[in-house]
């Protein structure tokens, strides 16, 4: 079988790309990852759309961005929905958004995909939408038990679909880690992080003109 | 008023149908409209480096693009217009790009607010929200856009916002009685 991803993220080894990792870890293949932001300026850009068109399975992990895909996998999908074959055989697709803390809000990226899907006439797997995507960071290598667990199931579960082919019903899943204390940590650490930066108040509004 | 119209560079002819014709309509009524056309190819990606919350409050740091300018032109506007094609029911790219670099104008900390955890607002206040999707697309789609535009507005807190999807020009001149009425507040 082969598997392909794009990798919506602006960065290389952020939670997107340690998401792409768990599920090659659980599918036991080899995954052909795919830089969005990288490649739609590229020169390869058309070669990398066939091979991921070529795949039985096209993975799409990302963060999400402003309630929805950052802008360079729109522009991404755009070119692949522009190069579908119809007729030829296509990947399904899966999608990965990892969003802010409630895995609720990642519902609308989810919808999008979908209807990627639907104008390009490729075969819809499902989606998953993690909450508090940021966490893992925190999460190790293992993330079978602890914080992950729950994410590492859902994760679980669709590498059986994809290697059953399966279709679903999107899945929200999130760290476990209380709402106050995320809540109260990441402000915290927001704090520090200017702090050790110089950045002075972080109220600033230098924008205003009235 | 003064209206911050943001158009996209790649723009289909209806698109650039519409967006005249929501010019033509705001400045029929007086206002002044300030049109910007947006190019994803020219505004660089956001890189999530959180330098506009951590480093330089309120501003990003890549500064080789029209991005903070346009983001300070934003928050000076009493309104702000995005006329985007709805693309798999959100914004086209070319929106999308500036949209994503305009996170410089919201605050980093984390706040309930109704009901859910959001950033809070960085500004007193921020400009009523107008967005028109426009397309030939399915009414889910239209409905994942219209869900979209709300969301943004929790995130943002305009004191008004509408969304407004449409197929062609003529439709978008039936939402015009619509349009300006979302103008009436905040002037």
């Amino acid at each position: 079988m082969k598997i392909a991803a794009i990798n919506g993220s602006s960065k290389t080894a952020g939670i997107s790309a340690l998401i792409i990792k768990q599920m090659e870890k659980l599918l036991d293949e080899q995954i052909e990852i795919h830089h969005a932001m990288q490649l739609v300026r590229a020169e390869t850009l058309k070669e990398a759309i066939a091979g991921m068109l070529e795949a039985d399975i096209l993975l799409i992990v990302f963060p999400l961005y402003v309630d929805s895909l950052p802008f360079p996998l729109i522009e991404l999908l755009t070119r692949l929905e522009n190069t579908v074959c119809h007729g030829a055989s296509t990947p399904q697709i899966f999608t990965i958004v990892n969003g802010a803390l409630d895995p609720a809000q990642t519902t609308l990226a989810l919808e999008m995909i979908e209807h990627f899907t639907c104008r390009a006439g490729l075969p819809w797997g499902y989606g998953i939408g993690i909450g508090a995507g940021s966490m893992l960071y925190n999460a190790g290598e293992n993330w079978e038990k602890g914080l992950a667990s729950d994410i590492h199931h859902a994760l679980c579960d669709m590498a059986t679909a994809i290697e059953e082919k399966r279709s679903g019903r999107n899945i929200f899943v999130a760290p476990k880690f209380p709402r106050f204390l995320y809540k109260t940590v990441a402000n915290v650490s927001f704090w520090r992080e200017a702090k050790r930066n110089g950045a002075g108040n972080l109220r600033a509004r230098p924008y205003m003109n009235h | 008023m003064n209206i911050l119209l943001l158009c996209e560079w790649e723009s289909s002819e209806v698109g650039i149908q519409i967006r005249n014709a929501v010019q033509d309509i705001l400045e029929q009524e007086g206002h002044h409209v300030q049109m910007i056309i947006l190019n994803s190819k020219e505004l660089k990606p956001c890189v999530a480096c959180l330098g506009c919350w951590l480093k330089t409050p309120g501003q990003c740091l890549i500064t080789d693009d029209e991005a903070n300018n346009i983001a300070f032109q934003q928050i000076n506007a009493n309104a702000i217009m995005l006329i985007s094609k709805i693309t798999y029911g959100g914004f086209s790219a070319d929106i999308k790009a500036f949209l994503d670099r305009s996170l410089q104008n919201i605050m980093p900390y984390l706040v309930n607010y109704k009901g859910e955890i959001h950033h809070p607002m960085r500004y007193k206040r921020f400009p009523i929200w107008i967005v028109v999707g426009y397309g030939n697309v399915s009414n889910a789609e239209k409905r994942t856009f219209t869900i979209l535009a709300e969301r943004n507005a929790l995130n943002m807190r305009p004191a008004k916002h509408l969304a407004v999807t449409v197929d062609s020009n003529d439709e978008l001149v039936k939402e015009a009685g619509n349009i300006l009425k979302a103008l009436e507040v905040g002037v």
